[in-house]
């Protein structure tokens, strides 16, 4: 008799997509594996039997059919969002409490924050969203704005209003460990408690004196010398005034001496090893204005009216829409390349139109206000500048554009350390190598959002950047300036 | 240059709480949160009382020394005045235990005797991890010296934590003047929260007034958890 063998009973295999099993799909005989019943047909149909089922063992990353046929038949489509792929929220854990411990070991992994947001936004908790909200706000950097922003907007329906615009303010560089937050997050894990206001500020310290405006007294700057001591002499570095020159009576060396034409712009460059080729000589290479306003300027016009009466409005056009809500975000309905033919001059004011709306969120992504302008500024732009712009005056920066959060231009870090550091002619600045179109790009951008001006008097009046302020200058280099004016 | 706000009066944040009582440093933040956390109430800002309270008499480093407090988040400014609570101990402790874990569970003990009180967790549970605390005590004492060398100084909490390192269940002493006690907390401890400063002041100042009678107080009882026996 032969000896009774017992076979465990075959386990049913994990199932895969369309309800196949990796045993289906293996080639080949031998005992398979009793068969799943009946297995669901898609939604379109049977499977088509020229194409061969996968498994999840043998995801192919380049089969697109295979891909497409998931994504447009398979996942579910979010309420409220057209289907656009960037507002589908993530599915990863099911298991709340595991995202939570994983954040409270202070992770920066936005998948884990963003999931637990979801998941949070998914029950409806209110508590949980605000606290994960939170923590996300608090741990992530200052360079993930894209990131907070797509959190939010997950999290809005679960919000109130303060707790939304709270946020909000905060979308561009996060929350700081010493923020006030009302009401307190209770499921924050993270949140350091602080609910009250500052005690202290911070003065900024007085601007430093050019070397022409301080009064020098030689008595003075000779008793100083006796008592420090002479430091050791700096390289010679004339002081730049809002007008481009020096002051009056000192003479530079002819090596830093402004170039006075365009073929001294190509020699600049090239000897600070850029491309100083793309500088035309021609006399048609003269910057160009605008005939009349762009779509940005209608776009500020509605962010005036928002502001105005807190009403949120939607400006709609041939070609999408933009949401612009009070708690200064705007809600993005049109993809890259209809916002660039959207944003080609000259703007038809025939087909634009404003309406109020509900505020509800819909469309595919949320960027704050100054984002927008920078962004629509720069792309109305089109190598020419703002009409009232006038090329025979100084660039003047009022305040530094935080650029961590907004989108790169070329020559941006270029220009703007330029003008940070005093006023500027448009020549000088295109004398260090920087296109005429990129510069009106650049010029087009900061117009929008307000930080351009052509009075040297307002150059960085509203900065408020908390970098560490340059010293006034060396007092050995004021003697010297004093000394050679005299 | 530092400039004070008007109108403000100094509180103590649940993480300058904390640093206070957990803390084992004596720099000039530590002072000053323990001199806050003794104090009946808030103190108004103004020059003579930052000086009082910072024990520098230049008025820019005294300010200085509050600013970076506050941007430590260890003080925060209130528009109006706030005292130490003064509602019943039993009141306060209803109130705010359970409320410092995610899952309820908290066991106050005091260095000696049984514990103060607890929540969640059975009476019996509480007891014997209270008695746990006090061993672990006196573990964290003896290698003292070691944690020095492998530079975890300051540190005596100690916890049972997943695979993630993250707390399952922890134990911290609590330094006040001249008694200590044991905090015990199942799950997530919720220390940033409001709750934790107003129950670290109330025991701070409690304790001058002997609020708590050295009466354990048992509040609810929460899911049981099996605990391992002690001895």
């Amino acid at each position: 008799m032969a000896p009774l063998s017992v076979r465990p009973e075959p386990r049913r295999p994990p199932q895969g997509p369309g309800g196949t099993t990796p045993s289906d799909a293996a080639p080949g005989g031998g005992p398979r594996a009793p068969q799943p019943a009946a297995p669901e047909p898609l939604a379109d149909g049977p499977p088509d039997p020229a194409r061969p089922e996968q498994t999840s063992d043998e995801f192919d990353p380049f089969d697109r059919d295979r891909q497409r046929h998931q994504h447009l038949v398979g996942t579910p489509v979010d309420a409220g969002t057209g289907g656009a792929p960037t507002a589908r929220r993530p599915r990863g854990s099911d298991n709340l409490d595991e995202l939570r411990r994983a954040v409270a070991t202070g992770t920066a992994d936005t998948r884990i924050h963003l999931d637990r947001v979801s998941q949070a936004a998914d029950r409806s908790d209110s508590d949980e969203v605000w606290g994960a909200l939170v923590d996300l706000f608090l741990l992530l950097d200052s360079g993930s704005a894209g990131m907070r922003a797509r959190a939010l907007f997950w999290g809005r329906p679960a919000l109130s209003p303060d707790q939304h615009q709270l946020l909000a303010d905060h979308l561009d560089t996060g929350l700081r460990w010493s923020t006030p937050i009302h009401p307190h997050p209770r499921r924050s894990l993270h949140w350091r408690g602080v609910g009250g206001r500052r005690a202290v500020e911070v003065l900024a310290p007085p601007a430093p004196q050019r070397p022409d405006q301080i009064e020098f007294d030689p008595r003075a700057a000779l008793a100083h010398l006796l008592e420090s001591g002479v430091s050791p002499p700096k390289p010679y570095r004339p002081v730049r005034t809002p007008t481009g020159g020096l002051p009056a009576g000192a003479t530079p060396p002819a090596a830093v001496r402004r170039p006075d034409s365009l073929a001294d712009h190509r020699v600049t460059a090239a000897l600070r090893g850029r491309d100083g080729r793309s500088v035309p000589l021609g006399q048609d290479d003269r910057p160009q204005g605008h005939a009349g306003p762009t779509l940005v300027n209608s776009v500020i016009g509605v962010m005036n009216a928002v502001s105005e009466d807190r009403q949120a409005r939607a400006l709609v056009g041939a070609h999408g829409r933009l949401q612009v809500h009070p708690d200064r975000t705007v809600d993005v309905g049109v993809t890259e390349v209809q916002l660039n033919a959207w944003c080609e001059p000259p703007m038809r004011s025939a087909e634009l139109s404003v309406r109020p709306v509900d505020g509800q969120a819909r469309g595919h992504r949320i960027l704050s206000w100054d984002q927008l302008r920078w962004d629509m500024g720069s792309r109305c732009a089109a190598g020419l500048f703002p009409v009232e712009f006038d090329p025979g005056l100084p660039l003047v920066l009022r305040a530094m554009p935080n650029l961590s959060t907004l989108r790169r231009l070329p020559g941006d870090f270029t220009v703007l350390g330029l003008l940070r550091e005093e006023p500027m002619m448009l020549e000088a600045v295109r004398a260090e190598g920087v296109e005429l179109r990129h510069l009106a790009s650049l010029v087009g951008a900061m117009d929008a959002l307000g930080v351009l001006s052509c009075d040297p008097a307002e150059h960085l009046a509203d900065d408020t950047d908390e970098r560490p302020h340059e010293g006034p200058v060396a007092w050995f280099e004021r003697l010297r300036t004093n000394l050679g004016g005299r | 240059m530092f400039s004070l706000i008007e109108d403000v009066y100094l509180h103590l944040t649940p993480t300058g709480a904390y640093r206070a009582v957990t803390g084992r440093g004596d720099d000039e933040l530590d002072r000053l949160v323990r001199t806050l956390l003794s104090r009946a109430d808030t103190p108004r800002l103004t020059i003579a009382q930052v000086a009082e309270l910072t024990g520098e008499a230049d008025h820019q480093r005294a300010t200085g020394l509050i600013y970076r407090a506050q941007e430590a988040a260890l003080v925060e400014g209130l528009d109006r005045p706030a005292r130490a609570p003064t509602e019943p101990f039993s009141e306060l402790i209803d109130r705010t235990l359970s409320g410092l874990s995610d899952q309820g569970q908290v066991v106050l003990a005091p260095d000696l005797g049984p514990p103060l009180a607890s929540a969640g967790f059975p009476t019996d549970g509480a007891a014997r991890l209270a008695a746990m605390s006090r061993e672990l005590d006196e573990l964290t004492s003896r290698y003292d010296r070691l944690f020095d060398e492998v530079g975890q100084r300051g540190g005596a909490s100690m916890a049972l934590v997943d695979r993630l390192g993250v707390c399952n269940l922890g134990w911290w002493p609590l330094r006040f003047a001249d008694r200590r006690f044991h905090l015990v907390v199942g799950g997530l401890p919720r220390f940033g929260q409001p709750e934790f400063a107003e129950l670290m002041w109330a025991l701070a100042r409690g304790l001058d007034r002997g609020a708590t009678d050295g009466r354990p107080l048992q509040r609810g009882t929460g899911p049981r958890r099996q605990l391992p026996s002690v001895g």
